[in-house]
C-alpha cells in the first residue's frame, strides 16, 4: 500500500506541474503578487510531493520490501543500513527520483528569493524548472516507474553490486546531481533573460551564488568518485578518461568558465551573450551526460543501467531542453546591448576571457574524444576508442596557458584603471617558480614533462601566495588577532585565491602521482619482510574473518620506517556470497607527503600470496587540492552573502 | 557586421543539431537490432569468428612471446573468448564466473589495452581461468569483435560461428539463465 502512495503522489506532482506549466505561459507577461504566489505556492507543493515520494522509496529499502522490484533487484536483508539507504540511489529508477527530488529542491530554494529577483524574470525562472521537472517526471512515469511491483515475492533480494557497497560511493551521487541539478538554475537564469530580454548586473550579481554552489558540489562529486576508483579498484590510478567521467568533467569545465565569465559580466556588463550561452551549454553538458550513461551507447565502468527505450527518452529531453533555449538564443540575443566602452588588454576581464575561451576548447576536446567514437561507428561502422594518449596529447596543452594566467589574474584590476605593482609580482613570481623548476631538475631531469607540470604548479601556488602578501602589505594592516584576519580576508576575494590554491595542490599531487611514483609485486609468504627505501613492511600474518554480508580473507603488515614501527596495514579480499563476487580492500596508509598502497592477491600458506606494492607520493593532495577547490566556492558565496546584507543596511 | 552576429547566434544552435541527430542516428541503428539479452546488438552473432593474429603472453617468463594465439585448436569444440583488462571494475566483478565457465569450456583471454605487467597482477589477484591470452594492447582486435567496452564474452560453437554474445559483466544470474544452457546443448 505504502508504494502505491509514492507513485500516487508522483503522478499527482506530474499533474500540477503540468497545470504550473500552463498557467505560466498564460501568464508569462504578467507580473503582479497574485501570479508569483500561485508559481511559489505550486512550486513548494511540488517539492513536498517529490520528498514525501523519495521518502517512501528510502523507507521501502530500509525495510526491505521485495516485492517492488528495485529494492529485490539491488538490496537484500544481510545488507548494513547504510547501504540499504545509498542503494535507493544506486541504480537507474532511484537515482532519476533523487534527481528530480534535487531539482525541485532547487526550484524551491530560488522561488524563496522573491525579494532579491525581479517579479517577471522569477516567473520565467520557475516555469523553466518546472518544465524541465514535467520532462523528467513523464521520464520517470512512461519507463522507469521506481514503484513497480513484483508478482511473485522474493524469498530475498539480489543484492547490491559489492563495489558499490562503500562510503565513497554512497556519496558520490548525490553530490554529482547537486553539481548537475544545481546547473539548472544558471541555466533557467539565463533562459528568464532570453524570454524577458532584461539582463543587467544585478542578474549575474543573483545568479553567480547558484553557480558557485553547483560547482563546488560537482568538485567534490567527481573527486569523491575518483578517490573511490582509487582506493576500490585496487590499482593505484585515480583517473580513466572513461566516458563516464568525462560526463561529468565537461559541465565541471563549463561551470569554471561560467563561473567566471559571470563575473566579468556582473563588474563589467560585457559578455552577455557569451555568458548566456554558457549556462545554457552547462545544464546541456549535465543533460549529455545523464544521456551518455543511461542509454547504454557507451559502455564502460559504470555502465549498470544502460537501455536503449530510455536514451530516446532522455535524448528528447536533451532536445526539447536545449534546442528551444538555443532557438531563443539565436532570435533574441542581439537585443542586448554591452557595454563596449573602455576595454583594456591588459585588464582583469581579458585574462578571465582567454582563460574562458581555453576552458570551452578543453570541454570541446573532451566532448569530441567522448562522442567522435560513437560518430564514427555510425557513419561507416568503424569502432574506435580513445584513450588516455588522445587526452594527454589534446587535454594537457590547452590546460597549460590556463594554470598560466590563472596566477596572473589575481594580480589585473578591472576595467582601465592601472595594475597595481604587476612588474614587480611577476618578477617575483617568475624568479621563485625559475629556482623550483631547477630544483625539479635536479631531482629528476631525465623528465621534461615531470619539470613542466611540477613548476607550473610552483607558478601557481606561488602566484596565490604573492598576490595575498602584496595585499596585506598594500593596506597596511596590522594582522595580529585573529579576528583581523579574518575581518581583512572577509573584505578580499578569498575564495578565489583558496578555490586557485586547491588547484595549485592538485597539480602538486598530479606531479607526484604521476612522475615520482613507484610499485612492484612480489610473491611473499608469512614472516616474509620486504624492504623498501627506509621503509619495510613485515607479513605477519593472513586470517579468514566474517563480515555483515561478506567473507573477508585479511593479511596483517607491520609498516616500519628506519626500524620504528610507524603502523599496521590490513589489506582485505571480501567474497560477498550472495552477489557471487569478490573485491579488493586495498589498505591504504595516507599521510602529507604520500600513499603506502598494499594490495593482496591470490594465493595461500604453501606458495605464499602474490603482493602489490605502491609508493603514491603525493597523491592525496589531489583531492586536498579539490577539497579546496570546492572550499573556495563555499567561502566566496558566504562573501557575497555578507557584502549583500552590508549593502542592505546602508541603504 | 550584422550579419556576422547572426552568424554567431545560429552556429550553437546548428551544432547543437547536428550532435542531437547524429546520437538519433546511432540510437536508431542500436535500437533496430536488439539482441536478446543486453539490448546492445552483435551483428556477429551466427557468423565465423573474426580472425584473432595477436601475440600470446606468457606471464611465467613475463613478457610477449613471439607467437600468435592458437585457435585452431578449439576446432571442433566450443570455447569462449573473454575480454578483460585489469583497469575493469566490472571485470573484477565477473571473474568468479569466468573461473566457473573456464571448467565447462576453453576460455581464451584478451587483455584488452592493457600492460604486461598489469594484466600479470590481475590474473594473480583474481586467478586465471584461460586458456590462452592475447594482448590486444591497441584494441585493434576487440574493434573486429565489436567490443564495446570491458568485460564482454562471447561463446563460439563447434563450426566456429559465434552464438553468444555478453556486453558487460557475466552475473551469476545471466550464466545460469543463458550461459549454461547452451553449453550444455552442445
Amino acid at each position: 500500500m505504502i508504494p502505491e502512495i509514492g507513485h500516487i503522489l508522483l503522478i499527482l506532482t506530474f499533474v500540477a506541474s503540468i497545470l504550473q506549466v500552463l498557467f505560466w505561459c498564460f501568464n508569462i507577461k504578467k507580473s503582479d503578487d497574485i501570479t508569483i504566489n500561485v508559481l511559489i505556492k505550486s512550486t513548494f507543493i511540488n517539492f513536498v510531493f517529490i520528498l514525501f515520494s523519495f521518502g517512501i522509496l528510502v523507507y521501502s529499502f530500509i525495510i526491505s520490501d521485495f516485492s517492488l522490484v528495485i529494492v529485490s533487484d539491488n538490496s537484500h536483508t544481510l545488507k548494513p543500513l547504510i547501504y540499504k539507504i545509498s542503494g535507493t540511489w544506486g541504480n537507474h529508477e532511484g537515482s532519476l527520483m533523487l534527481w528530480i527530488l534535487i531539482l525541485s529542491f532547487f526550484t524551491f530554494l530560488v522561488s524563496r528569493k522573491k525579494h532579491q529577483i525581479p517579479y517577471k524574470l522569477l516567473s520565467s525562472i520557475i516555469g523553466i524548472q518546472t518544465i524541465i521537472l514535467c520532462l523528467f517526471l513523464s521520464f520517470i512515469l512512461f519507463t522507469s516507474n521506481p514503484f513497480e511491483r513484483l508478482n511473485v515475492l522474493p524469498i530475498d533480494g539480489n543484492g547490491l553490486n559489492p563495489l558499490l557497497q562503500d562510503p565513497g560511493l554512497a556519496l558520490h551521487p548525490p553530490l554529482l546531481y547537486f553539481g548537475y541539478v544545481g546547473l539548472s538554475v544558471s541555466f533557467s537564469f539565463a533562459v528568464g533573460a532570453l524570454i524577458t530580454g532584461e539582463i543587467n548586473k544585478e542578474w549575474a550579481r543573483q545568479m553567480r551564488p547558484w553557480i558557485t554552489i553547483a560547482w563546488s558540489a560537482l568538485t567534490i562529486g567527481i573527486a569523491l568518485g575518483s578517490w573511490w576508483a582509487y582506493y576500490e579498484l585496487g590499482w593505484g590510478g585515480w583517473w580513466f578518461w572513461d566516458p563516464v567521467e568525462n560526463a561529468s568533467f565537461m559541465p565541471w569545465l563549463i561551470a569554471t568558465a561560467l563561473l567566471h565569465s559571470v563575473r566579468i559580466l556582473e563588474v563589467r556588463f560585457i559578455l552577455i551573450n557569451w555568458t548566456i550561452l554558457l549556462s545554457i551549454l552547462g545544464f546541456s553538458f549535465s543533460l549529455l551526460g545523464t544521456f551518455i550513461v543511461r542509454s547504454g551507447l557507451l559502455t564502460s565502468v559504470h555502465a549498470f543501467a544502460s537501455d536503449p527505450s530510455r536514451g530516446l527518452f532522455i535524448l528528447i529531453i536533451l532536445g526539447i531542453a536545449t534546442g528551444g533555449p538555443l532557438i531563443l538564443y539565436a532570435t533574441k540575443t542581439s537585443l542586448f546591448k554591452e557595454d563596449k566602452s573602455q576595454f583594456n588588454i591588459i585588464s582583469k576581464e581579458s585574462a578571465l576571457l582567454i582563460n574562458n575561451l581555453f576552458l570551452t576548447t578543453a570541454a570541446a576536446t573532451v566532448l569530441i574524444g567522448t562522442l567522435y567514437p560513437l560518430f564514427l561507428d555510425a557513419f561507416n561502422g568503424n569502432k574506435i576508442s580513445i584513450g588516455p594518449a588522445y587526452y594527454n596529447a589534446t587535454f594537457a596543452p590547452i590546460m597549460a596557458p590556463v594554470i598560466l594566467l590563472m596566477a596572473i589574474a589575481p594580480f589585473l584590476s578591472w576595467g582601465i584603471k592601472k595594475p597595481n605593482k604587476i612588474a614587480k609580482k611577476l618578477i617575483f613570481l617568475s624568479v621563485i617558480t625559475f629556482l623550483g623548476g631547477l630544483g625539479l631538475f635536479m631531482i629528476d631531469e631525465s623528465s621534461l614533462f615531470s619539470i613542466i607540470c611540477g613548476s607550473l604548479a610552483i607558478w601557481l601556488l606561488t602566484g596565490v601566495i604573492v598576490d595575498l602578501t602584496f595585499q596585506i602589505k598594500a593596506t597596511n594592516l596590522r594582522l595580529n588577532s585573529f579576528k583581523a584576519i579574518f575581518l581583512y580576508f572577509s573584505k578580499n576575494n578569498l575564495g578565489v585565491h583558496i578555490a586557485h590554491m586547491g588547484v595549485a595542490v592538485f597539480l602538486v599531487g598530479v606531479t607526484g602521482e604521476q612522475f615520482y611514483k613507484t610499485e612492484f609485486n612480489i610473491k611473499k609468504n608469512v614472516g616474509d619482510i620486504i624492504n623498501v627505501g627506509n621503509k619495510s613492511l613485515i607479513f605477519d600474518k593472513v586470517e579468514t574473518l566474517p563480515g555483515p554480508n561478506y567473507k573477508s580473507e585479511t593479511a596483517t603488515f607491520t609498516l616500519l620506517k628506519n626500524k620504528k614501527i610507524i603502523d599496521v596495514l590490513k589489506p582485505e579480499k571480501r567474497f560477498y556470497p550472495i552477489e557471487k563476487s569478490q573485491t579488493t580492500e586495498a589498505a591504504i596508509l595516507s599521510d602529507f607527503w604520500g600513499d603506502t598502497y598494499l594490495v593482496l592477491g591470490d594465493g595461500n600458506k604453501e606458495t605464499g600470496w602474490s603482493i602489490r606494492v605502491y609508493f603514491n607520493p603525493l597523491i592525496s593532495w589531489i583531492w586536498g587540492g579539490a577539497g579546496f577547490m570546492a572550499l573556495g566556492g563555499l567561502v566566496s558565496i558566504l562573501q557575497s552573502r555578507k557584502s549583500r546584507k552590508k549593502l542592505k543596511n546602508a541603504i | 557586421m550584422k550579419s556576422k552576429i547572426i552568424i554567431f547566434n545560429i552556429l550553437p544552435l546548428t551544432l547543437f543539431a547536428l550532435i542531437l541527430a547524429v546520437s538519433a542516428l546511432v540510437l536508431y541503428e542500436v535500437k533496430k537490432n536488439p539482441s536478446n539479452q543486453n539490448l546492445i546488438n552483435s551483428q556477429l552473432i551466427g557468423k565465423k569468428i573474426p580472425t584473432i593474429k595477436i601475440e600470446k603472453i606468457d606471464f611465467f617468463q613475463q613478457k610477449v612471446k613471439d607467437q600468435t594465439l592458437n585457435i585452431d585448436k578449439y576446432k571442433n569444440n566450443f570455447f569462449a573468448v573473454n575480454f578483460f583488462a585489469s583497469w575493469c571494475a566490472p571485470c573484477r566483478v565477473e571473474a568468479p564466473l569466468i573461473e566457473e565457465l573456464s571448467k565447462l569450456i576453453p576460455v581464451v583471454g584478451i587483455a584488452y589495452k592493457d600492460k604486461v605487467k598489469n594484466t600479470k597482477v590481475f590474473l594473480e589477484d583474481y586467478g586465471n581461468p584461460y586458456d590462452q591470452i592475447g594482448l590486444d594492447d591497441f584494441g585493434k582486435i576487440a574493434i573486429d569483435w565489436g567490443v564495446y567496452g570491458v568485460p564482454e564474452t562471447f561463446i563460439v560453437n563447434t563450426d566456429g560461428k559465434i552464438i553468444y554474445r555478453h556486453a558487460g559483466p557475466l552475473l551469476y544470474n545471466v550464466f545460469k539463465s543463458e550461459v549454461l544452457p547452451l553449453i550444455r546443448k552442445k
